[in-house]
């Protein structure tokens, strides 16, 4: 039995309000991650279809470490697959994205067609009749480790696993807010950004399904009426690690006003006023009063809707201390000018530099600078101690979407 | 208003930054100046009809206060202090006292007790308005890589 395996066993199943340290800075733990989870049975976000929307587009992505390049074929059809050369392992495709009917290995020049088939080996039988590969050498046993792929909206879900549930079951009760953003609409990518964090990234994932920091940790979101503790929210989690939380504006007496003047009220802070309060102001363009939005799709994805702003962020473990997060903004094509211009003010709000998310790069940083040496745990008993979020009260000040990820987590490293 | 002018513009901007004089640094700024911070990527291969989207986008003065503010009163960081090095400045002149400046950008970041790294480096793309003082009426940069952690302070 080694460390993972006492660190697990030590963690009785039901002491969901303890998170042993130990699992943000195990490297053992790091590795066995990569085999349980990003390829086991799990979807991973790799991509949106307006990131390749013609025949033979093509863009690189991750599925948790392991390099991945997702295609569009001559006839439509979306492929993710392994971007590793299935003769000596070189990357086939080292650009970011582009559009070629073949990809092709720079090292002994294989190629490859977008659905990952063999097309080429040179020198396959050989040169003026000597060498070349043995006789049974079949190009239809070395093409590139095809994913299973499931598609919801414009979004693009992999799998290395045959026993992942269907992507539709696995979503659950927060597949209807995924389609609420993603409804079949062609989207546009307006950007990316792309911030490098020095933590694990679980720490990550916990701060996406926690509801309970974001107003003490982000001061811009009560001070200016985007989210306020006196909202009513939701929480939805899911046993396979999904979950979703999100807040509706107007429904307290201190974002009433923002809600039905559609003027911002800074009444937190006092003598403190936004010289351009079309930062906080939201066209509410879903037909409901959801000012923030967010959905954590575990292992790698969220999608998060704040204000106007429709962001899509990646999480890409690097190493047990290490994870970058990828921000795709997004749009739809048929967005009216007016609207457009909020998505880019509304940016304002998230990734790096964002009034709401800086500082979680901060906190993140912080807890993985104490927690070094992995001893003690952490206490996460807020609303409760269960992972039912329909045992919660209709607020978000609670911890209960964590608890459920530990859940899901615990089932595929144990 | 000359090349030499134009350095010294961009010189006294950054220690505006080091020293956390934040409201100095936005007085950097014309009414209408326009500031922004683009990542490389948002530049290339853009959608029909799609303009480059900032990790910081203000686009006017006003945008530009509200940073202050909210970095002064509604934001949580940890101590860092920014050190800019330009290189490569080139003025050219566009009539009516404005200046079209083209630079290359270095920015460290030290964090306490004492640990710099290279933060961010680009370009730098301005348009400078003569007068006194000299504002940008406009001021890009263009970052080549990713944001270690995160950014709280402007470039």
């Amino acid at each position: 039995m080694d460390a993972v395996d006492r660190l697990l066993e030590d963690w009785r199943p039901d002491q969901l309000t303890r998170v042993p340290y130990q699992v943000f800075v195990d490297a053992d733990l790091f590795q066995r991650e990569d085999e349980r989870i990003f390829r086991g049975p799990t979807w991973s976000f790799v991509g949106v279809e307006a990131e390749i929307p013609n025949p033979y587009d093509f863009r690189t992505s991750v599925v948790g470490r392991t390099p991945v390049v997702m295609t569009r074929d001559g006839d439509g059809a979306v492929h993710v697959l392994v971007n590793r050369c299935a003769h000596r392992g070189a990357e086939v495709v080292r650009d970011v994205c582009g559009n070629a009917k073949r990809l092709r290995c720079l090292y002994h020049a294989w190629s490859y067609d977008s659905s990952g088939a063999l097309r080429g080996a040179p020198f396959e039988k050989g040169l003026a009749g000597q060498a070349g590969y043995p006789s049974e050498f079949r190009k239809a046993e070395h093409g590139l480790r095809s994913l299973r792929v499931e598609r919801v909206g414009g979004t693009i879900f992999a799998t290395f696993s045959d026993e992942t549930p269907p992507l539709r079951d696995y979503l659950g009760s927060v597949l209807p807010l995924v389609e609420r953003i993603f409804d079949g609409r062609e989207m546009v990518v307006l950007g990316r950004f792309r911030q490098r964090i020095q933590s694990n990234w679980k720490l990550y994932f916990e701060n996406l399904k926690d509801a309970y920091h974001a107003t003490l940790l982000h001061p811009f979101l009560a001070t200016f009426g985007l989210g306020r503790p006196t909202m009513e929210g939701r929480i939805h989690a899911e046993a396979s690690g999904v979950s979703g939380l999100y807040s509706f504006t107007g429904t307290d007496e201190q974002s009433k006003h923002v809600f039905e003047s559609g003027e911002a009220d800074t009444a937190y802070a006092k003598g403190l006023a936004l010289s351009a309060p079309e930062v906080v102001v939201s066209d509410f363009e879903f037909g409901d009063t959801i000012g923030a939005e967010n959905l954590a799709i575990f292992p790698s994805f969220a999608i998060s809707q704040t204000a106007n702003a429709i962001a899509t962020r990646q999480v890409v473990p690097l190493a047990v201390d290490r994870f970058d997060l990828v921000w795709t903004l997004l749009g739809y094509s048929d967005d009216p000018p007016d609207l457009r211009a909020k998505r880019y003010v509304h940016a304002n709000l998230v990734g790096p530099a964002g009034y709401i998310s800086l500082e979680d790069a901060e906190a993140l940083e912080s807890v993985q600078r104490a927690i070094v040496e992995g001893a003690e745990s952490a206490y996460v008993a807020m609303g409760g101690s269960g992972a039912d979020p329909a045992a919660t009260p209709g607020n978000m000040i609670s911890e209960v979407a964590i608890r459920s990820f530990w859940q899901a987590w615990r089932r595929l490293v144990s | 208003m000359n090349e030499r002018d134009v350095t010294r513009m961009l010189a006294r901007y950054a220690d505006a930054l080091h020293e956390w004089r934040l409201e100095d640094w936005a007085d950097f700024f014309t009414d209408d100046g326009r500031y922004e911070i683009i990542p490389r990527e948002n530049l290339e291969g853009l959608a029909d009809g799609v303009t480059p989207l900032g990790i910081i986008s203000c686009p006017d003065r006003r945008f530009i206060d509200d940073r202050v503010k909210a970095i002064r009163k509604a934001t949580v960081y940890g101590p860092q202090v920014y050190r800019h090095l330009f290189g490569n400045v080139v003025a050219d002149e566009l009539g009516a006292g404005r200046m079209a400046v083209r630079a290359n950008y270095a920015v460290y970041r030290t964090k306490p007790p004492g640990e710099a790294e290279l933060f961010s480096v680009g370009k730098l793309e301005a348009t400078v308005v003569d007068g006194d003082p000299a504002r940008f009426a406009s001021l890009r940069f263009v970052c080549d890589a990713l944001i270690p952690g995160y950014i709280v302070l402007p470039l």
